[in-house]
């Protein structure tokens, strides 16, 4: 199992936001977990044309510009097979239980749903490609599942947003639900986060050695991360921050006591190749072979 | 305030600026280097005042010739950072209150690539605890990265 999450460095300085891009690739599928510009997207396809694969599936963790913009120029290419992501309008009947309102209707909760996720209103209609729901269909390719947000987490923050509250736990609610998928490469497991709340992810951190630090490393979110996964120090953290000047937020994240991999510093692959960037033990110890002279 | 009087054995002068960086970034205190001799190097925490923390890091042999030679009597904690406990400890049977590193099931404290984690030296699981515990008062930082050993 290979991750390669896609820099912008070398990319035009014209736009200011190339967005995430994160391919996953099991040696046999591969996945794109966000697209967010068309130049990530041209380098997806080249990607696939050395591969020789023909398709992938594209996994949208959410909506935002800098997630998605670069999928519609992949379906154009045809390549790619299906879109997972979170549809909601097939949840109407659980978002208005906890609506509770009497006034809203079936019809209602699905214009506003379109509206929120028009972008993805729109490739559902202008391109004969298939949408598969992530809150029930969890298995992605081999090794690699969705494993957030809970289902009742997504349906209580979408409601809360139809209700015109567009903040949960610190995040926007199309961030904060987040689709947050989890691959197994050899003996680790990675956490893949889109721009998730910390509350969606806090129960799942100590069960994965590698996490995305979710919205490009925001030092709020990526510090509580650091606290809860504290004392591992086998973990690794990525982070995908192509915002050019404009930086994500990780600019200002200390990172010195952890093991973070930003693609400000160019593309990022794991398993990490640099022996020196791996964080792993030197093979060196404190102390010698010179306990014989005791 | 406390003092902390951090000895480094078998240390390169040109390690000793990681190793005060390091130790800024973990306590907020600006440590001087004062006289060693020839095979250890000693960073005092400044104010040079101050109830007394003691840190030796280096081999385990060097490590217990030094707590011999060095037998501070008013210190509030030792902390070695070394290998194989029960050998340096049988060698300074009167030091109390003493703190190792993590070491492993063959009782050696193996080292970590520091580069990935912003240090500029080879280091331990501890080590990398105890700057990840900044912030919280002396003692507990101690007790939450080190094992108390006696």
């Amino acid at each position: 199992m290979k991750v390669k999450m896609l820099s912008s460095q070398g990319y035009s300085t014209d736009i200011q936001d190339y967005g995430d891009c994160i391919l996953v690739d099991n040696g046999v599928e591969v996945l794109v977990y966000d697209c967010g510009s068309e130049a990530h997207a041209k380098r997806v396809e080249e990607y696939l044309r050395q591969r020789q694969i023909k398709k992938a599936i594209v996994v949208l963790s959410h909506n935002d510009d800098d997630h998605f913009k670069g999928i519609p120029y992949l379906v154009e290419q045809n390549l790619v097979s299906c879109v997972y992501t979170i549809l909601f309008d097939q949840h109407i009947d659980e978002l208005l239980a906890e609506l509770n309102d009497g006034r809203r209707t079936h019809e209602g909760v699905r214009r506003a749903i379109e509206e929120i996720y028009d972008n993805v209103t729109d490739l559902a209609k202008n391109y004969d490609i298939p949408l598969v729901d992530t809150l029930t269909e969890p298995v992605l390719i081999n090794d690699v599942t969705v494993i957030g947000p809970t289902k009742e987490y997504a349906i209580q923050a979408l409601a809360q947003k139809i209700k015109d509250t567009d903040r949960i736990d610190h995040e926007t609610v199309v961030n904060a639900v987040s689709v947050q998928i989890s691959l197994i490469s050899g003996i680790d497991h990675i956490l893949l986060c889109g721009d998730s709340s910390f509350d969606a992810i806090e129960d799942i951190l100590t069960s994965h050695k590698v996490v995305q630090l979710p919205h490009h490393g925001k030092p709020e979110t990526a510090e509580q991360i650091f606290a809860k996964k504290r004392g591992e120090n086998d973990a690794v953290y990525l982070v995908s921050d192509n915002k050019g000047n404009a930086s994500g937020g990780s600019g200002e994240l200390d990172v010195k006591g952890h093991n973070v991999l930003n693609t400000r510093n160019g593309d990022i692959e794991y398993p990490v190749k640099s022996t020196t960037l791996s964080g792993l033990y030197t093979g060196r110890t404190l102390g010698c072979l010179c306990c014989d002279m005791f | 305030m406390p003092m902390l009087r951090y000895v480094l054995i078998g240390v390169d002068e040109s390690e000793v600026a990681a190793y005060k960086e390091y130790l800024f970034g973990a306590l907020h205190l600006w440590f001087i280097e004062t006289p060693g001799n020839t095979t250890y190097r000693q960073l005092l925490s400044f104010p040079f005042s101050g109830a007394e923390y003691v840190f030796v890091r280096g081999h385990n042999y060097m490590v217990s010739q030094y707590l011999k030679a060095h037998q501070y009597e008013n210190q509030v904690a030792t902390v070695v950072i070394s290998c194989t406990p029960k050998l340096i400890l049988s060698e300074v049977p009167t030091l109390r209150n003493v703190f190792f590193c993590r070491t492993d099931s063959s009782g050696y404290a193996p080292t970590r690539y520091g580069e990935a984690f912003g240090f500029s030296f080879e280091i331990t699981d501890s080590e990398l605890d105890f700057y990840n515990n900044k912030g919280l008062p002396l003692d507990i930082q101690i007790s939450k990265s080190f094992e108390k050993v006696r």
